[in-house]
């Protein structure tokens, strides 16, 4: 399923890069496994999966909305394929650090992981996301899915908006 | 002339969010044509910091040659009146 309206937010999307009910050690080993799912699904290289847990560890990407802690973990284009986000949301959340405060743990409901091939028009897609989660109800919404498709549909009006 | 120096880990997803929303704020506050914007990678930002008025960035940066100011709440909306006002500030001096 791809996405692209007149904003060119053409980032890939597809019920196999969506987790519900996801359950993981830590941060790390989220990450982990959908970094390895994208690279089995062909969407990213395999160097993907060290790069984005060298990065994360380096410039952490925990996210505290008013709403819910969110984490969008991504990486360099060269190791990306196809440009494709894959959202987890979290049986129980789990603590990531919170970008630009180190020390500062945020509790991650949901995790967006972005895999970016070509910087400008996707970075258009994170500026709408970051957006729309400032509006009121549209992370609780996204969480409270209860299926993939009904998250999927979510998202796909958010980026429509 | 005030030059601002954006920066992200690699220069390029979040410092972009943040510049795009931070140049709609200024210039819906009437600071257009009184600024210019540039982008880089939180490394590259000991080295040219120097030339710049101001550095906005989305995580914590050691050595930097002009005033600093964080700018995750660019990306969360939370605080983000706070961070507003201290760019403001130092765009008047």
């Amino acid at each position: 399923m791809i996405f692209q309206d007149d904003n060119s937010l053409d980032m890939h999307i597809d019920p196999k890069y969506i987790f519900m009910d996801f359950e993981a050690e830590n941060d790390m080993d989220a990450i982990k496994k959908m970094a390895a799912n994208l690279n089995k699904e062909g969407v990213v290289k395999e160097s993907f999966i060290s790069a984005i847990l060298e990065r994360e560890k380096k410039f952490c990407t925990g996210l505290q909305f008013d709403e819910a802690g969110i984490a969008i973990p991504h990486t360099d284009t060269q190791h990306v394929n196809l440009p494709a986000v894959s959202i987890a949301v979290l049986k129980n959340p789990l603590s990531f650090q919170e970008m630009g405060t180190p020390g500062t743990k945020v509790n991650v409901e949901i995790i967006f992981m972005l895999a970016i091939k070509a910087a400008h028009s996707q970075v258009e897609f994170l500026q709408t996301l970051m957006t729309e989660f400032q509006k009121n109800g549209v992370l609780t919404s996204l969480i409270q899915s209860e299926s993939k498709n009904e998250l999927l549909n979510k998202f796909k009006i958010l980026l429509r908006k | 002339m005030k030059k601002i120096l954006v920066a992200c880990g690699a220069g390029v997803c979040t410092s972009t969010a943040v510049l795009s929303k931070m140049k709609k704020i200024l210039d819906d506050n009437g600071f257009k044509g009184q600024y210019e914007l540039a982008q880089c990678k939180i490394a590259e930002v000991p080295s040219k910091s120097s030339s710049f008025d101001l550095c906005v960035a989305t995580t914590m940066v050691s050595e930097v040659k002009c005033p600093f100011i964080m700018g995750i709440a660019f990306l969360t909306g939370r605080g983000l009146e706070d961070t507003v006002k201290k760019i403001f500030t130092e765009l008047k001096k």
